[in-house]
């Protein structure tokens, strides 16, 4: 009678000795880090708490011409973009979009054109807005399209780094 | 006898030939019909009455965009709605080459096609390369929605969510937000996106680790196969079925030889 029960403790100290004696639960916060073979699921309160918005780096784009900032003339910029268009342009076979303001804005002006939407930098950060006629269509998951009558794309004035392009009514 | 106008374009065709990496094939162009490589889950056949964020570990591969874009990446979508531009409302992250700009190399990028109060836009983020060390191993990629209006954008370089050992390479995080951003979505996609005609390729991506969450960010593996598409020349599938008990299966993009 008195050694079933011993059996199963004894059984079961093993098992939770071997196993961490907890079955990994899908559901819900887990543990950070796992050892090897221990399934990491997400944490997504974790992840937003800890995450911190990354200031965007971009790519390589206008030359800079000096070390003040901006780094570049609104020449250097409307060249560039005429050389590199916005691969949305969805006008005609033979046309080209053409640019319709090219302008060193603050960070937080360039929001108000995008209605609210953030550029990843610091209110006060001066960044180059260049506007195209378009249309331009973007493609998003299948069977998905948006077409804006206007185009932009955005540089950093600092560096001269493309930052983000999209498109406006 | 050839014309001798037509010399150009015989001279083109050889040399696409001669090239083991120029194919072509009919995947629109700026205006759309671009080719999917996707596996899709309405919230419903993921349990969820809210889809409040999706997560994915994408291997970054080197892509090659050829005349116009391609894309390893995940997208939350809210669909039909009059609310966004073109009748659906989205946020996507991932790997590109091509996509934001007319560069050609492998980046991270993440792109919005929202309304806010004041108006809508499509705005798309190049978040930079892709480093040498990361390609081939797993990289996070996360959107959930922080609160009713924002939503947070994550892309984890050399993490892993799952069982097995964590890659070596440096962890980096790129971390953005989706301000004012009043979707309520109702569809997740992973998978491949290819735009153009010629020239694109993409050795094996692996999408592991798919786990969707609830209004509350309980979350769980994806244990539904979803609904797929594999429009040629992207290649895509499950190798590992998530309705087998696994963590979220392995769905595998590739193009386009």
């Amino acid at each position: 009678m008195i050694k079933k029960p011993i059996v199963f403790l004894v059984v079961c100290l093993i098992a939770t000795m071997v196993s961490g004696c907890s079955r990994q639960q899908q559901r819900g916060p887990e543990p950070q880090a796992g050892s090897q073979g221990k399934a990491i699921t997400p944490d997504i309160s974790r992840l937003l708490k800890e995450s911190r918005p990354t200031v965007p780096v971009g790519s390589a784009a206008i030359k800079a011409a000096t070390q003040s900032v901006p780094s570049f003339t609104v020449d250097a910029a409307r060249e560039y973009v005429l050389a590199h268009p916005l691969p949305a342009f969805a006008g005609g076979k033979n046309e080209k979009p053409t640019i319709t303001r090219a302008e060193f804005l603050t960070s937080k002006q360039v929001k108000q054109i995008l209605h609210g939407a953030g550029t990843g930098f610091a209110d006060d950060q001066l960044l180059c807005y260049v506007e195209l006629q378009g249309p331009f269509t973007f493609s998003g998951p299948p069977r998905t399209t948006a077409t804006y009558p206007r185009g932009i794309m955005i540089f950093n004035a600092a560096t001269g780094n493309f930052i983000m392009s999209g498109g406006i009514p | 006898m050839p014309h001798r106008k037509h010399l150009p374009a015989i001279a083109a065709v050889i040399l696409c030939l001669s090239l083991s990496s120029c194919t072509t094939y009919s995947c629109g162009g700026p205006s759309g019909g671009h080719c999917y490589g996707t596996v899709s889950w309405g919230k419903g056949d993921l349990g969820e009455t809210d889809l409040r964020a999706f997560l994915t570990n994408v291997t970054p591969v080197e892509l090659n965009k050829g005349n116009l874009v391609i894309n390893n990446e995940l997208w939350l979508t809210q669909e039909p709605t009059p609310n966004c531009v073109g009748g659906s409302c989205w946020t996507e992250v991932g790997v590109t080459s091509g996509a934001c700009a007319s560069g050609s190399d492998t980046r991270y990028f993440w792109a919005e096609n929202v309304v806010t109060a004041v108006g809508p836009s499509y705005l798309c983020r190049d978040l930079g390369p892709v480093d040498l060390q990361e390609f081939g191993q797993p990289t996070m990629l996360l959107i959930a929605r922080e609160s009713a209006s924002v939503f947070d954008v994550m892309v984890e370089t050399c993490t892993k969510y799952g069982s097995g050992p964590q890659p070596t390479c440096a962890r980096r995080v790129l971390s953005a937000q989706s301000g004012l951003n009043l979707m309520q979505p109702n569809v997740a996609t992973i998978g491949m996106e290819v735009g153009g005609s010629s020239g694109a390729s993409a050795p094996q991506a692996t999408f592991t680790g798919n786990w969707h969450s609830d209004p509350f960010f309980a979350g769980a593996w994806v244990t539904n196969p979803g609904s797929q598409t594999a429009q040629a020349p992207v290649k895509a599938s499950w190798t590992v079925n998530p309705t087998v008990q696994t963590e979220g299966g392995t769905w595998v993009t590739s193009c386009c030889q």
